[in-house]
């Protein structure tokens, strides 16, 4: 039992509530790298690594670091993982530098990254976060290159695997490359194709579908700081009637 | 015993502080151990970018001054004997700033072209202009080459635009043009010193 407990903090991530397409956390890198298939991956590397150290550390200060300055301090540890990260892969991977671009030092600013770090990490002990920045990383990555490649190949017509090796697709079957879909609206369309997919397989699995924007139907509810603010005020007024 | 509030100014500030300094200092590290490999990447990536363009045995350094503005270029040699030149200008592309080195011969023809930076430009359109179709169109042609969209006459000195992608082509050929003159004034001014010597 508890092992099933464990390994979901990791497969969470990945379907269920896959930041990307559930939580709708860190659109912005996913619509602007999903023009090539190793681009989502690179990215989607990056941002795990920096997910992953940057949840155990702010998880192992949970109890050291002050509510009221928590935002800041956790903005500086994830702000120094990335800068870490940039350093490192324009040392030994300089291609993936290359071709992400400014969206590598961008991580700092991913969502996801300061959603899970408030959310998950600074309530819960080291090891499930791990694990939830591990599948949520790795949710992220898998979301990227399947989106990565459907619009490569159907904007391109090819996939490229590096700079020597090319897969050409489209030639094969016939079509002409369909430049929209690396545009932005292309992007959107992915997105929005994607999403709907994945709705209609948690509709599968039992959940059921949601039928107004409240709090009760958000996938984030159970970790939401806003919700725990509300009852700790309501909770203080109650108290101080007496 | 007072209780230590962790929320009071004192203990916020503080802890703040540390964790500010521990995250320099990793950064510190991480700088340190891995600043010399970056330096050598660059250098490398310029080395092959040269050679590529213009092979020879040794560049040397120089900076020429053209319009009130400086211009760093290299003159390559062969075998003890010079072989061309190799410059590379900036121009603002589509997204952001495009980078191109050109290669010449002793006359200013191109030897060869190098898009070393377009990361700004729309992929699969802009970015296009990084493919070898192409910028190797650029060898062999001399100052003022014309850009044409369309049809080109192969036998005069244009070039094809990439599809779809004007304002990034566009940039390409300014920076190959700009670098051609530049080389233009180097080539009179080393023809005027070597007049000169020659008396």
């Amino acid at each position: 039992m508890a092992k099933n407990k464990t390994l979901s903090y990791f497969t969470n991530g990945i379907l269920t509530e896959n930041p990307v397409l559930r939580l709708v956390l860190g659109t912005c890198p996913t619509l602007a790298v999903t023009t090539a298939f190793m681009n989502g991956i690179g990215m989607g590397v990056a941002a795990t690594i920096v997910l992953v150290c940057s949840n155990v550390v702010i998880s192992l200060l949970r109890n050291v670091i002050p509510q009221k300055v928590r935002i800041p301090a956790f903005i500086t540890i994830i702000a120094g993982f990335v800068s870490i990260v940039q350093l490192l892969v324009k040392a030994y991977a300089p291609a993936i530098d290359k071709s992400l671009g400014i969206f590598l030092p961008l991580i700092v600013v991913n969502c996801i990254i300061l959603a899970r770090a408030e959310m998950f990490a600074s309530k819960n002990s080291v090891i499930p976060s791990l694990l939830d920045g591990l599948g949520m990383g790795v949710g992220f990555t898998v979301t990227l290159s399947v989106m990565g490649l459907i619009r490569e190949i159907l904007g391109t017509g090819q996939v490229v695997i590096s700079e020597s090796l090319t897969i050409p697709l489209t030639s094969a079957l016939g079509i002409e490359p369909m430049l929209l879909f690396i545009l932005p609206p292309g992007g959107f369309f992915v997105f929005g194709l994607l999403i709907a997919l994945s709705n209609k397989i948690a509709t599968m699995q039992g959940k059921k579908a949601v039928e107004n924007m409240g709090c009760e139907n958000c996938p984030s509810k159970s970790a939401c700081q806003l919700l725990d603010e509300e009852k700790q005020n309501t909770e203080k007024e109650e108290n101080e009637d007496d | 015993m007072k209780k230590i509030d962790i929320n009071s100014v004192g203990l916020t500030t503080a802890i703040l502080f540390i964790i500010c300094v521990i995250v320099t200092a990793a950064l510190a590290g991480t700088n340190f151990l891995t600043k010399d490999k970056i330096a050598a990447l660059n250098q490398k990536a310029e080395q092959d970018a040269m050679a590529l363009v213009l092979p020879a045995d040794i560049y040397t350094n120089s900076v020429i001054e053209v319009d009130s503005q400086l211009y760093s270029y290299y003159k390559a040699q062969k075998d003890g004997k010079s072989v061309g030149y190799i410059i590379s200008t900036y121009e603002n592309g589509y997204g952001g700033e495009i980078k191109v080195m050109v290669g010449t011969d002793l006359q200013g023809k191109i030897t060869g072209v190098k898009i070393v930076s377009a990361d700004d430009e729309t992929p699969g359109l802009g970015a296009k202009v990084k493919n070898k179709s192409f910028y190797e169109q650029y060898v062999s042609k001399v100052k003022d080459i014309v850009l044409q969209k369309n049809q080109i006459d192969s036998s005069k000195n244009e070039v094809k635009a990439v599809t779809g992608a004007t304002i990034s082509s566009t940039a390409v050929n300014k920076a190959v043009n700009k670098a051609l003159d530049v080389i233009d004034v180097i080539i009179t001014s080393e023809k005027a010193v070597d007049v000169g010597e020659g008396e």
